[in-house]
């Protein structure tokens, strides 16, 4: 097919990346993640992987402005 | 590809959480120290409580502490935003890398963030029964799950809907499903009110069984700079992503190899 340069667009149509490309990156990259996550918003909180509050109070300011709950 | 998107979504998170560490270390600060000075009223001087010893002091708290949490926060949030757009792009219809990243932005604020708000605020320190922290946890953890559910059956199904109903209404139909599934999940959850209130005679009765009422100026001004640090977050994460993804997805040398092969 014939296409006017002037006229054809830069760039084609999004692919999408295949389900077997990225389902292992959310599986195990997404763990990592949400495991951080846990740490700013939960540990030496509700529950707790290492004893004491040192972490807890550590990330106590930021727990509280990303919206966990805290005290 | 993947892991690529992966890094640039973490440093978008780590420009975020830069970002988010100077927002919240100046508009969210000031309410926070203003709750922790009531809280020592409080034990102190109204309920004669002996002093704790500090385990952090407030500086490293208000500076270091804030900025490790919003960091690693901002990292964690970009990180899962990169392996989410990766999985959604090229599948929401025309729209291209930035386009994509600004609707998931927007999606991802209002279902991570704002609608699990919205029923369970945040709440600065001395606001909350210590006693519940487990309850509380669970209840807005479980909330924030059902949202992220909703919200990603509502895209999927504003997809199934496009080819019958258009664009348009295929999202009103999609953001209706949403809403209806949040306003069933408010009204089945439990309601959480700790904030400190003292009783008042044919008008409230005490909360938290609190002698002393919390000022709500301050918890006004706390909770929008928490809603405020989320927007810098969130903001900063798809616009920065959203230009990275695009030129690693659509750079036009690529794109235009792509052609010259295809004409071939």
């Amino acid at each position: 097919m014939l296409s006017n340069p002037a006229i054809s667009r830069p760039v084609a149509t999004p692919v999408a990346i295949p389900v077997r490309e990225w389902l292992p990156w959310i599986v195990f990259a997404g763990i990592v993640m949400l495991f951080l996550i846990y740490f700013v918003g939960a540990e030496q909180g509700a529950t707790a992987i290492f004893s004491g509050s040192y972490l807890h109070e550590w990330v106590h300011d930021s727990r509280h402005l990303t919206g966990f709950p805290c005290h | 590809m993947v892991g690529g998107l992966l890094v640039r979504g973490m440093l978008a998170g780590l420009l975020a959480g830069v970002l988010g560490f100077v927002y919240a270390h100046q508009f969210g600060e000031p309410s926070v120290n203003t709750a922790i000075a009531f809280e020592s009223y409080v034990e102190y001087d109204v309920h004669q409580q002996p002093r704790e010893v500090e385990l952090v002091s407030r500086d490293l708290q208000s500076t270091a502490g804030l900025g490790t949490g919003t960091l690693i926060y901002g990292v964690a949030v970009g990180g899962m935003f990169a392996l989410v757009f990766a999985a959604t792009y090229g599948r929401l219809g025309s729209l291209a890398a930035r386009g994509t990243a600004a609707v998931l932005g927007l999606l991802g604020f209002t279902a991570v963030y704002l609608v699990p708000f919205v029923k369970y605020p945040a709440n600065p320190p001395s606001v909350g029964d210590p006693v519940t922290i487990q309850y509380r946890t669970a209840v807005y953890v479980v909330m924030l799950l059902a949202s992220i559910a909703s919200m990603v059956f509502a895209v999927a199904l504003q997809r199934r809907l496009v080819a019958r109903f258009g664009n348009w209404n295929a999202t009103l139909l999609a953001a209706g499903a949403y809403v209806l599934a949040m306003g069933v999940c408010y009204a089945v959850f439990p309601a959480i009110d700790e904030v400190p209130q003292e009783a008042l005679p044919n008008v409230v009765d005490a909360v938290t069984r609190a002698d002393v009422t919390f000022p709500p100026t301050v918890l006004w001004s706390f909770r929008i700079a928490s809603i405020g640090l989320q927007v810098v977050l969130w903001a900063t994460i798809s616009l920065v992503f959203g230009a990275l993804a695009e030129r690693l997805l659509e750079n036009p040398r690529v794109a235009a190899n792509r052609r010259v092969k295809s004409a071939v």
